[in-house]
């Protein structure tokens, strides 16, 4: 296929153009004037140059594209006048709708979120058909997420939309540390509080690769869920922790003294922007909201399998230590038996229980 | 190769303008947190600005080690060097 990427220099657009390369397609992506580029040329991807809300660049870089992943939007840092940040989103989204209508792209991929997904009347892992959650007006992020994916189904009328639902990503190229922050903070043991909840993780680039079979194999104006790992944040920072030989963090928080705690940390934040924070509104509302999904529709349809969480925990830290991010000369190379993650890795292998710890 | 006032002046333009600041308010001794505000992906963002505009890959691991506007200009001139 010939591919553009639009938000391509950011942590799973950079994993996508990988996948993509490597699957022997055609790629290019958008860049902002402000984009991180440093992985993207490294990558010998063509880079456009197109604001979200330049439809003449979007539309330019878009002719003669079969298809056009959407993986970049306006998500602001903090949970602040979410009103206006969800305008100022929605707006940019059809910009790009627009342009993808004008260069009569076959179809657009749209990164959405596990977080939009709503709740099942029974106990059990969420699936596509259970709806929209409802998220309270303070949280920004879910809120503009949901506002987002909506508005792209309902493209689905005249543009060849799919949707695709990843849950919480972690792995190579995430330079801005995201959800990996659950990662990195155990490692280097500055995560010392967190709120429990359901997360469900997953590989950057296996995330990617249910992108490329989305586009290939999904169905116009479907949802599919890119799930991973269930499991609860508590048990995930155990996990992390014995990977590493380090302590887990003890200190668990209610959710209300978890959001008390985030509501300040961004204030302050907002004032001095060099500070990051302890905690996030949407750190804390990924664990509140958090529910296992059911990922069995990707599967079906395009053969979505994501890999057992030791080895995407493995491929995570080795990114980190390999860039800088924390010193541990045990995770430098992912693929020598140096690394302790591999060495448990090996043996399960052996034993025949690579699936055990995931 | 540019000679390390050109890449100076070059760097200058970039910080000032990623810190929103005159050239002429900004020292070399300046750290980029500390001294102009800046947070990570703005230091990100000088690198990535200046990479491109001298056509180099640099490591993230290097990148991360930037402390200082002179050092930015240092590891240009050292990477050009190199």
């Amino acid at each position: 296929m010939r591919a553009l990427v639009v938000g391509g220099t950011g942590f799973l657009g950079l994993n996508l153009v990988e996948a993509l390369q490597q699957g022997g397609h055609e790629v290019a992506i958008t860049r902002r004037k402000s984009s991180n580029t440093i992985f993207a040329r490294r990558l010998k991807v063509p880079l456009f140059t197109a604001e979200l809300d330049d439809e003449e660049a979007l539309t330019a870089a878009m002719q003669g594209r079969d298809v056009v992943f959407m993986m970049a939007g306006h998500y602001p840092r903090f949970s602040v006048d979410t009103a206006a940040q969800t305008a100022q989103a929605l707006a940019r989204l059809r910009t790009v709708l627009a342009a993808a209508r004008r260069a009569r792209v076959q179809r657009l991929v749209f990164t959405s979120s596990t977080a939009t997904l709503g709740t099942p009347a029974e106990d059990r892992p969420v699936r596509e058909s259970d709806g929209f959650c409802v998220p309270e007006a303070e949280s920004t992020y879910f809120v503009i997420k949901v506002a987002l994916e909506q508005e792209v189904l309902r493209a689905a009328q005249d543009l060849d939309t799919v949707v695709v639902c990843p849950g919480g990503c972690i792995g190579r190229y995430d330079y801005k540390v995201g959800t990996g922050f659950f990662i990195l903070g155990v490692a280097t043991q500055r995560l010392d509080r967190f709120v429990d909840g359901k997360v469900s993780m997953v590989d950057a680039a296996d995330i990617a690769a249910g992108h490329i079979g989305a586009a290939r194999h999904g169905a116009r104006g479907q949802r599919y869920i890119l799930g991973g790992t269930n499991l609860t944040v508590k048990s995930l920072l155990a996990e992390v922790a014995a990977h590493c030989g380090v302590a887990p963090p003890t200190w668990e928080l209610s959710p209300a003294e978890a959001l008390a705690l985030a509501e300040a940390e961004e204030q302050r934040c907002l004032l001095d922007r060099r500070e990051r924070p302890l905690m996030t509104r949407e750190m804390v509302d990924i664990a509140r909201f958090g529910r296992f999904v059911d990922a069995s529709l990707a599967r079906q349809t395009f053969g979505y399998t994501p890999r057992p969480l030791a080895q995407a925990l493995q491929r995570s830290l080795a990114w980190y230590a390999e860039n800088g991010y924390w010193n541990d000369p045990r995770f430098i190379s992912a693929s020598t038996t140096r690394s302790p993650l591999a060495a448990l890795d090996a043996a399960a292998q052996e034993k025949g229980e690579v699936h055990a710890r995931s | 190769m540019p000679d390390r006032d050109a890449i100076y002046q070059s760097t200058l333009v970039v910080v000032a303008e990623i810190a929103d600041m005159s050239a002429d308010e900004i020292q070399a001794t300046d750290k980029l947190r500390d001294d102009l505000g800046l947070d990570s992906l703005q230091e990100m963002e000088i690198m990535s600005r200046l990479s491109e505009e001298y056509d180099i890959e640099p490591e993230m691991k290097d990148v991360m080690n930037v402390r200082t506007v002179a050092d930015v200009a240092d590891f240009l001139v050292t990477y050009l060097k190199d």
